[in-house]
């Protein structure tokens, strides 16, 4: 139990050594571990080997072809949209206006229509309608 | 003690340049924008890249981070903190990613054979890093391979430096482990 904990607390070194320098308390205990334990020992180069492939493994970057260009069309058309979002007041008052004008077009259009007269008015129109002979000087209009 | 007082005096001077730059960048002045995506668009790349191991979605990810940087910089308080708040959005967007490839698991195309043994290396180093979880691969690869400090990483990723600490020793554990596996089979 105790031999497993030191092991813990030197993985732990381990890591650690890579990111500061050790106290000289902490590089003793490490030394005199890793001395006596071979799982411990392997730990350590086996690390030290991953992480440096690890670093190694990073791909040469070279300059991205139309990466600024791009990004710089794709901001102003951000831009753009930002200033229409759908409740900007100019957008509504112009959907608004365009209703009314759209509304008011219907109205003046109407009356030039081939009408379909209301049932009302059509059945006052006597003058289409055909006319009957008069019996009794009754007419028998409709 | 000369040569840094004087690498603080020109430290500082790019702070300061900066901050011109930020603040002209939120009047949208197209200039100061052009700036600042060349001063950080190599970094953000490469950054990108290595936590997400593919060069055409690092692009994806750093115009991304461009555009909502630029787009919420109004809520930026302090013109100084830019870069960082630059490389956090960055960090974040390729969490979500590697979370959402890790919810979908993509089949490894054997096609692809190894060309020698940098590449092969690259190969087996993808492949052991697909299988950690994405905060543990993220503090690994910017310790590692960006070189950042626990305080970085802790800002970075929006976490305290304790967290930061447990997780890249759990990180560095796991990774050798999982990367003895792949060598050996």
């Amino acid at each position: 139990m105790i031999f497993e904990s030191q092991c813990q607390k030197t993985r732990r070194l381990i890591g650690e050594s890579r990111d500061r320098e050790l106290t000289s308390q902490e590089s003793d205990f490490l030394e005199a571990h890793v001395g006596r334990c071979p799982e411990c020992e392997k730990s350590r180069s086996l690390s030290a080997l991953a992480l440096s492939l690890l670093r190694d493994s990073a791909e040469p970057l070279d300059e991205p072809d139309r990466f600024k260009s791009q990004l710089v069309r794709r901001w102003r058309t951000q831009r753009v949209r930002g200033r229409f979002h759908f409740w900007s007041p100019i957008a509504l008052g112009t959907a608004i206006g365009l209703g009314l004008m759209l509304a008011a077009l219907q109205l003046i259009q109407q009356p030039l229509l081939p009408s379909v007269q209301p049932s009302g008015e059509a059945r006052n129109d006597s003058s289409r309608l055909p006319e009957f002979p008069e019996i009794d000087g009754v007419s028998r209009t409709p | 003690m000369l040569d840094g007082a004087l690498r603080r005096i020109t430290r500082r001077e790019a702070i300061i340049d900066e901050i011109r730059w930020v603040e002209r960048c939120r009047g949208g002045d197209e200039t100061a924008l052009n700036v600042l995506i060349d001063r950080h668009r190599l970094r953000i790349i490469r950054t990108a890249n290595n936590l997400l191991r593919d060069r055409y979605e690092a692009e994806d990810v750093a115009q991304e981070t461009f555009l909502k940087a630029f787009r919420e910089i109004h809520k930026l308080r302090d013109d100084r903190a830019f870069s960082g708040y630059l490389y956090r959005i960055c960090v974040r967007l390729c969490m979500d990613r590697l979370r959402l490839k890790r919810a979908e698991p993509s089949e490894f195309d054997s096609s692809q054979e190894p060309e020698g043994p940098s590449v092969e290396n690259r190969v087996v180093i993808a492949r052991v890093l697909d299988q950690l979880p994405a905060d543990l691969r993220t503090t690994l690869v910017l310790r590692e391979m960006e070189q950042l400090s626990y305080e970085e990483i802790a800002e970075w990723m929006g976490v305290p430096v304790g967290t930061v600490r447990s997780r890249l020793h759990t990180a560095r554990e796991r990774f050798r482990r999982l990367w003895l596996e792949a060598v050996a089979e």
